[in-house]
């Protein structure tokens, strides 16, 4: 077929116009940087209330080295009824509103702000009080433990709920993204999931880091705790078969505080534990069919020589990476407990990053690796806080912060 | 809004009450220049026995309706001329048609007595930072409380939605708990939600008096950012006067007020009810209000009405005594009854709308008053009040349905409860409330008081939904709280300065018993704790020239904890703090006033107020280090300045305008957090918290225009509310929260009938359905129309 040179020059409008149209998508096309090619990262920062609420801020810079970042009149409120979660995957951001459970999507608006793209409202099928997290550039899952005490407070009914959000888009589709499952009637003595998060995906399984608990008897105050760590595991993606899986190494939960507490590194999801009451901080690892590998385990406790407390860790690659380890003889009532310690899962080694002062790190969510450096927010109470760049043990002072009440919670990339 | 100067005249020209019609006339004549023989118009006329008077017209007239049969002093004045005074007797035919001829004086304008200032006036030119609210005038309109509240200068009204939603008031800058509210002296908190400023309606309120910052040791109370104490009628006469008022979201609203009483005996009957009903099922939108798609959450707005607001109180309360008689000039046996319904829509803001979550409220209390004059001995005033209060609140929060926008269940959720946990708790709060006040008077110029209110709290609660080992029914929690009062109040100079000293003692006691369950067993927890505190201030007031008056008061203001604050709420995860101290404040308030100035048909007053106020060891809320508990500490301080105005005018008796705003400059005062952080809210705007705000109120009498009897009046409202940041105001720069401008514009008219019985009014609020917030996310009612009928049976 013949065209005309009008209909060739029509077809070609109208294929740059498509072409800009689709350009012009924001869904389709996230940005990963700024427009200079220079990395963008995200700070966020949860600015404490005289009344205990917190209300999380974020801001973009490009300069997380030798500036000083604030959030005095500057950064970008993130919607949170009770609180906002944020995270940042495939170069877009991603915030829960925890008391809606909307997760509302935002794009790096080339300048010192976000627009928000997409949202997408899971209450229908999470109820208002979800956590989430990424798996990867293209999914989300959000999930919710829904537990139901019987009259008599003997025995408890626990359901598990997820839901599969494809992004860019926060695209969900009920009928295929969303399972619920009831994990089953714990009696007086038995161990349940009690609360799910920080997942990640290996292979064909999905590993979720939990709260363990185990069913008290009525009258006992205190929820005791199992002797074990347990770990929940689904088919990926198909999020079928739910199983616990656990294993003796320690006590306490798997579930990060809002930090990630798995990585994946050959062949193997390794785990940090939550510690409780002097329990042993421990690295386990899982393998590809969701068991614990009974055979590994890297007792903090016993290289240091010393109990420390653990929460989350941050990977760096290759089996390394980042713990904050608190100080538990220092006791509750000193605010700044925890210090910073380059491990390696290889070796089962573990050094105390002795020039990074103490601080608060219990509420610490993400690090961000640019380089082959790690960027990290470390905040003690009354000292001036940084961003503090760690490559192995070398550890130097990087932006500095605003202190005090506007606590950095995670840098994001 | 009512017109400041609408409600002096109201004061001293009709004498709207009802009354017997045998046993009442009509007072009219005129007044004209002696030399001219012209009328003179706008002279003061004014029976000084009754309180009750009224102005001279454009042609001199004047004629004062519903006189009762005696002996009075008539009193005229009018600035350039002489004043005039004179016994006259009043017989049941009345008093047409005399003539009073003034002569001209030659003081000078500033030095022309004005008799027959109103209480409003006189209490408005006392020391005492405050403001008079005569409800009188806009009874016969569909008009709340807390709007007429909202409309003086200096005070903020924050409702969460439509008629009988939770109410937050704030008195330049100082909210929550720091302002206390009364009805008729006795502390409002002790009646609950179903007796209070947001179920009561206007007819059967005589006035509410405002007090900014420092209060009068009289009002006994531990307020210390001011007080509102609301006076119910309180006739002495036959009455019977009935309201009913229809509007929009199906609103009713039902008042039946009346007294008897027999002048042989005094005995006197009072008695009032009222009704509230509302659905409240006004129209609401926006990026909050959206209904998810069942396939995928994706999120479309829509244009919902709310569907589970409903309201309804009623109540009662009747007074059997005697009045005017030789051993008291009051005694009362009463008794107040009333419930209350409510249904909550959604939580802190609409995102998650609620379809069956509810609360009910109702009290009874009984009590017993009196009052005398010279009780015993010339000059000792006693005035002494005894009551027990009881009362119930239920909240139930259950269901497992989860509805969207449109009213529909669109999920089971695996647990009950749309706020949280399933909660279905009842609380039991008993109060004995004993109130005293004796003043004595030793001249004219000094006068003591002794004022004190003591009262004993005990609450009791428990959850149906509570767990095994949860169960607080056998818990107690007891406060017993003491505000004494000491004042001394002078008039010198001829009467120009006026000054009062005063000090207070505040104690408590506070007694709870809690349980611990172990073994199968609940094991008693007793706690006690227990404090005093002083404060002390000073309300002074010197009149410069005749028009214009110096007002300075200044008070170290004690709060004490709230139950709440002391106990926690179970319900709300609320653990105790029996530690908690008492929120200390250092008030000052400069105010000025001037006049009421004439300028040919014009009249003009103004004052305004400008106040400091610094609180020290306030009570906040905390959250535990884990985030799952909240208690209360004390930790913050505040420093609050600003100033707010009034201006009000009037054209020849029948335009009436007032202007009113206020700004306050209400800080976050503490450098560091209770961790040592450094806090950097340290001199921040405190968060969620309006800070400039304007009223007008127009009114125009149209009374001539249709040449009837009756009295045709129109009136336009405006309300102006600056834009204020839901969190603090320099944190972020993006995306914040914002509670935006308010402009809201209602209308009315109203029409009292001739033989003033019978009134109409219709009012039209939010005339331009604009999109209105008063808290952040939470809409208020758009465009209403409300009719209001009163008559007065006699």
């Amino acid at each position: 077929m013949k065209l005309s040179t009008t209909s060739k020059l029509a077809g070609l409008f109208v294929a740059s116009a498509l072409f800009g149209l689709t350009a012009c998508d924001k869904n389709d096309e996230p940005s990963t940087g700024g427009e200079d090619g220079r990395t963008v990262f995200h700070v966020a920062a949860d600015v404490a209330d005289p009344d205990g609420d917190a209300t999380v801020f974020m801001q973009p810079t490009k300069n997380i080295v030798d500036t000083t970042l604030t959030f005095i009149n500057n950064g970008y409120q993130m919607e949170g009824v009770r609180s906002a979660r944020v995270l940042a995957a495939g170069g877009r951001i991603y915030n829960l509103n925890y008391g809606t459970g909307q997760i509302h999507e935002l794009e790096y608006d080339d300048n010192r702000s976000y627009n928000k793209i997409q949202t997408v409202n899971l209450s229908t099928w999470l109820g208002e009080y979800p956590r989430f997290g990424a798996v990867s550039d293209e999914y989300l899952l959000a999930h919710n433990v829904v537990n139901t005490a019987s009259d008599d407070e003997r025995s408890i009914t626990v359901f598990l709920q997820v839901a599969k959000v494809g992004i860019p888009g926060l695209v969900f589709n009920s009928e295929t993204d969303f399972v619920q499952y009831e994990l089953g009637t714990f009696t007086v003595g038995e161990d349940y999931v009690f609360r799910v998060d920080a997942p990640v995906v290996y292979g064909n399984k999905v590993y979720y880091g939990t709260a363990y608990r185990k069913v008290g008897e009525p009258d006992v105050e205190d929820t005791p705790r199992p002797d074990e760590l347990a770990t929940l595991v689904l088919d990926w993606p198909s999020l079928d078969n739910p199983q616990v899986t656990t294993t003796p190494a320690s006590i306490g939960d798997t579930y990060g505080y809002r930090g990630t507490a798995m990585f994946v590194h050959e062949n193997y999801v390794y785990q940090v534990n939550m510690t409780t009451d002097g329990s042993d901080a421990v690295i386990t690892r899982l393998d590809a069919d969701g068991n614990y590998d009974l055979n590994y385990e890297f007792n903090i406790r016993n290289v240091l020589g010393r109990s420390v407390g653990s929460v989350h860790f941050h990977h760096v690659g290759e089996g390394k990476g980042y713990i904050a380890l608190e100080d538990i003889s220092l006791g509750a009532e000193v605010e700044d407990r925890y210090e910073m310690a380059y491990f390696d899962v290889n070796t089962k080694s573990i050094e105390i990053l002795s020039e990074v002062p103490k601080s608060n790190m219990f509420y610490y969510q993400s690090g961000a690796m640019e380089e082959g450096v790690f960027n990290i927010a470390v905040s003690p109470s009354t000292e001036n806080a940084y961003i503090w760049q760690f490559e192995g043990t070398t550890t130097e002072k990087g932006a500095q912060l605003d202190g005090g009440n506007i606590f950095v919670q995670g840098i994001y990339k | 809004m009512i017109p400041r100067i609408l409600l002096l005249i109201n004061i001293l020209i009709l004498s709207t009450s009802l009354a017997n019609a045998q046993n009442k006339t009509n007072v009219s004549g005129r007044v004209i220049d002696s030399q001219s023989n012209k009328g003179i118009p706008f002279c003061t006329i004014l029976l000084k026995d009754l309180k009750k008077g009224g102005y001279t017209d454009e042609n001199g007239h004047f004629t004062l309706p519903k006189v009762p049969v005696g002996d009075y002093e008539l009193v005229v004045t009018h600035t350039g001329h002489s004043s005039y005074s004179k016994k006259i007797n009043v017989s049941e035919s009345g008093i047409n048609n005399i003539v009073i001829s003034l002569s001209e004086s030659e003081v000078k304008l500033d030095e022309v007595l004005v008799v027959g200032e109103s209480e409003k006036t006189q209490m408005e030119k006392q020391g005492f930072a405050s403001k008079r609210i005569d409800t009188e005038k806009v009874a016969i309109q569909s008009v709340e409380l807390n709007t007429l509240l909202d409309q003086t200068s200096g005070i903020n009204v924050r409702q969460e939605g439509g008629l009988g939603s939770r109410t937050k008031y704030s008195i330049n800058g100082l909210g929550g708990n720091a302002v206390r509210i009364f009805i008729d002296g006795v502390p409002m908190e002790y009646y609950g939600a179903s007796y209070s400023i947001n179920s009561l309606p206007v007819n059967l309120i005589e006035s509410m008096e405002v007090y900014k910052g420092v209060v009068p040791v009289t009002l006994g109370s531990d307020a210390l950012g001011g007080a509102i104490n609301i006076k119910t009628k309180n006739a002495k006469k036959n009455s019977l006067d009935l309201s009913y008022s229809v509007g929009s979201f199906n609103t009713h609203q039902v008042a039946l007020n009346g007294s008897h009483r027999n002048k042989k005996n005094g005995f006197t009957f009072r008695g009032s009810m009222f009704y509230n009903y509302a659905d409240n099922n006004y129209e609401v939108w926006g990026k909050d209000v959206t209904v998810s798609d069942p396939n995928n959450g994706r999120e479309s707005e829509v244009k919902a009405r709310r569907f589970n607001d409903g309201y309804k109180a009623y109540g009662t309360k009747m007074d059997i005594g005697f009045t005017d008689v030789k051993w008291a000039d009051q005694f009362f046996i009463s008794m107040v009854y009333s419930d209350m319904y409510k249904e909550v829509q959604h939580g802190a803001t609409m995102n998650v709308p609620f379809g069956e979550r509810y609360y009910t409220q109702g009290n009874l209390v009984p009590s017993i008053s009196y009052q005398k004059k010279d009780f015993v001995t010339k000059g000792l005033d006693v005035s002494l009040f005894s009551s027990y209060a009881m009362n119930t609140r239920i909240l139930v929060d259950t269901t497992k349905n989860k509805y969207n926008w449109h009213g529909d269940v669109e999920t089971q959720r695996p647990v009950g409860g749309e706020m949280g946990d399933p909660v279905h708790s009842t609380t039991d709060e008993g109060t004995f409330i004993n109130r005293f006040s004796a003043s004595y008077t030793i001249n004219d110029n000094n006068i003591f008081n002794l004022s004190g209110i003591i009262t004993d709290y005990r609450r009791t609660g428990f959850n149906r939904e509570a767990g095994l080992g949860e169960d607080t029914s056998n818990d107690y929690q007891n406060i017993f709280k003491s505000v004494m009062g000491l004042s001394y109040s002078n008039t010198a100079w001829d009467g120009k300065l006026r000054t009062n000293v005063f000090a207070k003692q505040y104690s408590y006691t506070v007694n709870a018993l809690y349980h611990t369950y172990s073994g199968g067993e609940y094991h008693p927890l007793p706690k006690q704790s227990n404090d005093t505190n002083y404060g002390y201030g000073v309300a002074s007031s010197y009149d410069v020239t005749e028009k214009f008056t110096v007002q300075l008061s200044a008070e170290q203001a004690v709060r004490l904890p709230m139950p709440d604050e002391i106990f926690g709420n179970g319900a709300e995860n609320g653990i105790s703090n029996l530690d908690l101290n008492p929120e200390v404040s250092n008030n000052l308030n400069l105010g000025l006033r001037y006049g009421e100035i004439y300028m040919g048909d014009h009249a003009l007053t103004f004052s305004t107020t400008f106040f400091h106020r610094n609180v020290n060891n306030m009570i906040q809320r905390s959250v535990d280090t884990k985030g799952e508990y909240f208690f209360y500490e004390n930790f913050s301080k505040v420093l609050s300045k600003g100033v707010d105005l009034q201006i009000d005018y009037d054209y020849n008796r029948k335009f009436y305008f007032t202007f009113s705003g206020s700004y306050n400059d209400t800080r976050y005062n503490n450098k560091y957090t209770s961790k040592g952080e450094i806090d950097h809210l340290y001199r921040a705007r405190l968060k969620n918290l309006p800070y400039l705000q304007f009223n007008t109120n127009m009114r125009y009498d149209m009374t001539e225009l249709i040449k009837s009897k009756g009295q045709l009046q129109v009136y336009w409202n405006m309300r102006y509310v600056h834009e204020y940041y839901r969190y603090w105001y320099h944190i972020g720069s993006d995306n914040k929260d914002v509670i935006p401008t308010q402009f809201v514009n209602d209308i009315g008219a109203s029409y009292r009938f001739p033989q003033n019985k019978l009134a109409i009014s219709l009012d039209i609020k939010n005339i331009f359905n604009e999109q209105v917030f008063d808290n952040f996310a939470i809409q208020q009612p758009g465009r209403g129309f409300y009719f209001k009928v009163s008559y007065s049976v006699f």
